[in-house]
């Protein structure tokens, strides 16, 4: 089972990610990378989550956060 | 009763649930799905439930023991299947980039490959013969884009496709059609269509509202019936008038 840190370091196409990084700082941020989080939030914890709440988020350990609420 | 049969996919809930309670006051029904207790809960529900079987399959994962699975059901209980109802259908909304062969495989498995290793069952000398209605569940996603969706939407036109060639290699003995029903309020569904600000967005997207189970399954079972009996190779859009934007 991989960790939501592995998930979400897969979702930026980055090899590992940590807290305080800015979710905006990564190349591959864009609508389509917080559709895959929606998804993700439904299919492992869910939760119905809106893309503006998303985006409103700043780091990722807000997201982490948000995800484990 | 004949002991002539209509196989339903996908018949533990939604679409494939209703259609097995309403077209079991008419003929016996072979529900199919992956979780026994929820079939046999539907079984309850239908008209005569005693004369109605139950099919256990995972569709998305035993693809390769489809075909086994259903010939050994068919000779144990000795009977034959005159019409097939594939409800069956799963989808995942992802990006393209982010989606996994796995993935891939189960949403193709469920939605169309499935449908073909049971359809070499039924089209064997034993059951041909008294076959006569092929029914897909199709989707308007099919014909229309969306984001996120194109995996799913790549396997139903794979479906529409499939229904053209199929109607011209059966007939005049089989009919083959789908339905590319738009958005419709499931128990699957309706946390997303009716509770969030983005059903409401869709829902503005139909000129006749959202759709309901019923609506689908009233053409299912016009379908089934000799009243659409010139009625083949169909693709054929439900949507409450979606598709006119």
């Amino acid at each position: 089972m991989k960790t939501i840190y592995e998930k979400l370091a897969e979702l930026l196409e980055v090899d590992v990610v940590s807290d305080e990084q800015i979710l905006e700082d990564f190349e591959s941020w864009d609508s389509l990378t917080v559709l895959s989080i929606i998804a993700l939030a439904s299919e492992n914890y869910n939760l119905v989550l809106r893309a503006d709440e998303i985006r409103e988020l700043k780091t990722v350990g807000n997201l982490v956060s948000k995800l484990k609420d | 009763m004949t002991n002539a049969f209509t196989l339903i996919t996908g018949a533990s809930s939604g679409i494939g649930e209703k259609c097995a309670i309403e077209h079991s006051q008419n003929r016996r029904i072979i529900l199919s799905g992956r979780n026994y207790e929820k079939l046999d809960v539907v079984r309850k529900k239908c008209f005569n439930s005693d004369n109605h079987l139950i099919w256990c399959i995972d569709l998305a994962n035993k693809r390769m023991d489809i075909f086994h699975s259903l010939s050994s059901f068919l000779i144990e209980y000795d009977i034959v299947i005159e019409s097939f109802v594939h409800c069956a259908g799963i989808t995942k909304i992802l990006p393209l980039r982010n989606f996994t062969p796995q993935y891939v495989d189960q949403i193709f498995n469920t939605n169309i490959f499935s449908a073909l290793e049971i359809l070499r069952v039924l089209l064997k000398k034993d059951n041909k013969g008294t076959l006569a209605n092929i029914i897909f569940i199709s989707g308007l996603w099919s014909i229309r884009g969306d984001i996120g969706n194109s995996i799913y939407a790549a396997s139903k036109g794979a479906i529409n496709s499939l229904v053209c060639s199929l109607a011209q290699e059966l007939a005049p003995k089989v009919r083959v059609n789908a339905i590319l029903p738009g958005a419709i309020v499931t128990p699957m569904t309706e946390n997303l269509l009716l509770n969030s600000e983005l059903g409401q967005k869709i829902s503005k997207d139909y000129p006749l509202g959202l759709g309901t189970i019923e609506d689908i399954v009233n053409y299912i079972l016009f379908l089934l019936s000799d009243k659409s009996r010139w009625i083949t190779g169909q693709n054929i859009v439900i949507d409450g008038g979606r598709s006119t934007k």
